[in-house]
């Protein structure tokens, strides 16, 4: 590891009453690095990234970022640290349009009599959202379409949008393939690609191995709350990364 | 043959979308419009300015009381309480004039503080608590209609100064002054609505509260401060009832909570939160007040009237489902 890395999460614990579910966990992301995140069921893996997310806060461990340690105890720490969570439902209000849900909670205003009123500066919200999306190169027609009337893949392309139009340098996507068709699958890896060319990381937890293999530049195994292995895609294949879910031997990695 | 019957279908297809989208936009209206024609054909005294100002000027308080209505809707909630916050109000500007001793500007200004304070508490229970509107507005129906006839001793308050009159009985040209209030009140309402941060988080909410949550909207400030608007326009409803009554009763406006919520889901606001407009609310309360105008001009009774009320807020469900079977047509 010569690179310093974006992200480390160093010796994490944490048990929710008996129950374990994460043990000394260690955990990096470098810069505009696609890392894999994958285990079975109960194998700690929404835990890890929700400490990282600030929804919960670990019982032991250090989160470094940019080689200074940081502390996160909530969603705004983490994402003023600009770290941003693709939420599995997308997390868009359906009835308000494109725009307004890409700057939802941080809408731009325009001072009106010496800033005694805030008025919604509604032209400059599109403009920028348009030019987000063009260079998500993201295929909508209008940015004042209401979100309930796009597809499942638009609707994500706008929550990406959302996550990435304010500085995110580390994005953490929690099964986005889920709910997708195959075309829309497509698209989306060509997004997490297209994030990476623009110099920012991402985190993919996903139960499907193609899907890291096809975007991934790293894959780590938890399995009942340890971390259990990594590899780096170009020198494994799906049958090792799957012994190593199933199987769970601690490897010698260092 | 067969290749012109298709050109026809195609052709028509985008004309067909036309209509539906217009019928769905402008249902409200045209629903107003068949009332009032089938209502000048009744009645020979439907037909005229004097009474379309007349109209306007008694369905005032329910067009101020639908402002807070449509912003309690738009975010899933409901406020039962507006009616006994209505005859709060209503009786603590006249018990501060005539017992009080104060002034009308200090009396008013008590009164919809005490209503923005009714409000604030239901708004309170709903945001920390978790109480559902129902419940806590439910229950500030009670406590405000009860403290509006504790302090009459369930009588009226009579005495009120003479200049108090103005607001509920005073006229700028040929249009009430309550009219006036009333505009003012939308008007603000819809610049919130539409121009402001905070018109926008209101939608949010009300459109997916988890979405707004996690784009760091602190869903429980929204309903507080939206419940307290509600609460404040009870009040200057109840004002403007003082007003035009000349005294403070503590039973007034207990039809207004049928004429509100009836006003609001007519003008298109869905129970369900998240979408609806002030433009559409006017069309509401205009509804409502045209129907019980037309009906009072034939000579149905009050109490035959609520039962047509209730009957209206059936339909205008109906409608709003219809509507809504028209839109995924639209598609």
């Amino acid at each position: 590891m010569s690179e310093v890395a974006l992200v480390e999460m160093k010796n994490i614990y944490k048990s929710f009453g008996a129950v374990k579910a994460l043990q000394n966990v260690n955990f990096e992301v470098r810069p505009a690095e696609i890392v894999g995140l994958v285990g079975d069921n109960a194998a700690g893996k929404s835990t890890l990234v929700k400490i990282l997310s600030g929804a919960y806060i670990s019982d032991q461990g250090e989160i470094w970022m940019d080689g200074k340690k940081v502390h996160i105890s909530n969603p705004i720490d983490s994402r003023a640290l600009g770290i941003e969570m693709l939420y599995q439902n997308f997390a868009l209000a359906g009835n308000i349009n494109i725009y307004q849900n890409i700057f939802l909670g941080r809408e731009l205003t325009r001072d009106y009599l010496w800033g005694l009123f805030k008025i919604l500066n509604k032209k400059e919200m599109a403009d920028r959202s348009l030019e987000l999306i063009s260079r998500l190169k993201i295929d909508l027609e209008s940015v004042e379409k209401r979100v309930r009337e796009l597809s499942g893949g638009q609707q994500q392309s706008v929550a990406i949008a959302r996550v990435i139009g304010f500085n995110a340098r580390l994005i953490i996507m929690d099964e986005p393939t889920a709910n997708l068709g195959v075309k829309e699958v497509g698209h989306l890896l060509d997004m997490i690609r297209r994030l990476k060319e623009q110099g920012i990381s991402v985190i993919f937890i996903s139960h499907r191995l193609d899907d890291i293999f096809s975007v991934g530049d790293r894959v780590i195994v938890l399995k009942r709350g340890r971390r259990v292995g990594m590899r780096y895609i170009k020198e494994t294949t799906q049958n090792e990364v799957l012994r190593l879910i199933v199987g769970g031997e601690q490897d010698g990695e260092a | 043959m067969e290749n012109e019957i298709k050109i026809e279908i195609i052709a028509a297809e985008p004309t067909q979308k036309k209509i539906y989208s217009l019928l769905r936009r402008f249902s409200t209206l045209i629903g107003l419009f068949l009332i009032s024609a089938v209502l000048s054909f009744a009645s020979e005294h439907f037909l005229s300015i004097e009474n379309f100002l007349n109209i306007l000027l008694q369905n005032s308080n329910v067009a101020v009381l639908a402002v807070g209505m449509t912003m309690v809707i738009l975010l899933g909630e409901i406020d039962l309480s507006v009616g006994g916050i209505e005859a709060l109000g209503c009786v603590i500007a006249a018990w501060m004039m005539v017992y009080g001793g104060l002034g009308i500007i200090p009396s008013v200004l008590i009164a919809l503080v005490a209503g923005t304070l009714c409000g604030m508490i239901s708004g309170f229970f709903v945001a920390y608590f978790r109480f559902h509107s129902f419940v806590s507005t439910l229950a500030m129906m009670g406590i405000s209609r009860g403290f509006a006839l504790i302090y009459t001793h369930g009588a009226s308050i009579y005495g009120l100064p003479d200049s108090f009159r103005f607001i509920g009985q005073g006229s700028i040209g040929p249009v009430g002054v309550p009219v006036f209030i009333a505009a003012v009140v939308l008007f603000l309402a819809h610049l919130l609505l539409t121009q402001f941060r905070f018109g926008n988080h209101i939608y949010a909410v009300g459109g997916n509260i988890e979405a707004a949550r996690l784009a760091g909207i602190n869903v429980g400030r929204v309903k507080l401060i939206v419940l307290s608007i509600s609460g404040f326009c009870g009040a200057l409803a109840g004002v403007i009832m003082a007003s035009r009554l000349n005294s403070g009763q503590g039973t007034i406006g207990e039809a207004d909570l049928l004429d509100t919520i009836a006003a609001v889901i007519i003008g298109g606001t869905s129970l369900m939160g998240g979408v609806g407009t002030i433009p559409g609310t006017i069309l509401g309360v205009l509804i409502i007040g045209v129907i019980r105008n037309g009906l009072n001009l034939l000579g149905v009774s009050s109490f035959w009237q609520m039962v047509a009320i209730g009957g209206i807020i059936i339909c205008a469900v109906l409608v709003d489902e219809i509507r809504r079977r028209l839109q995924e047509k639209e598609r």
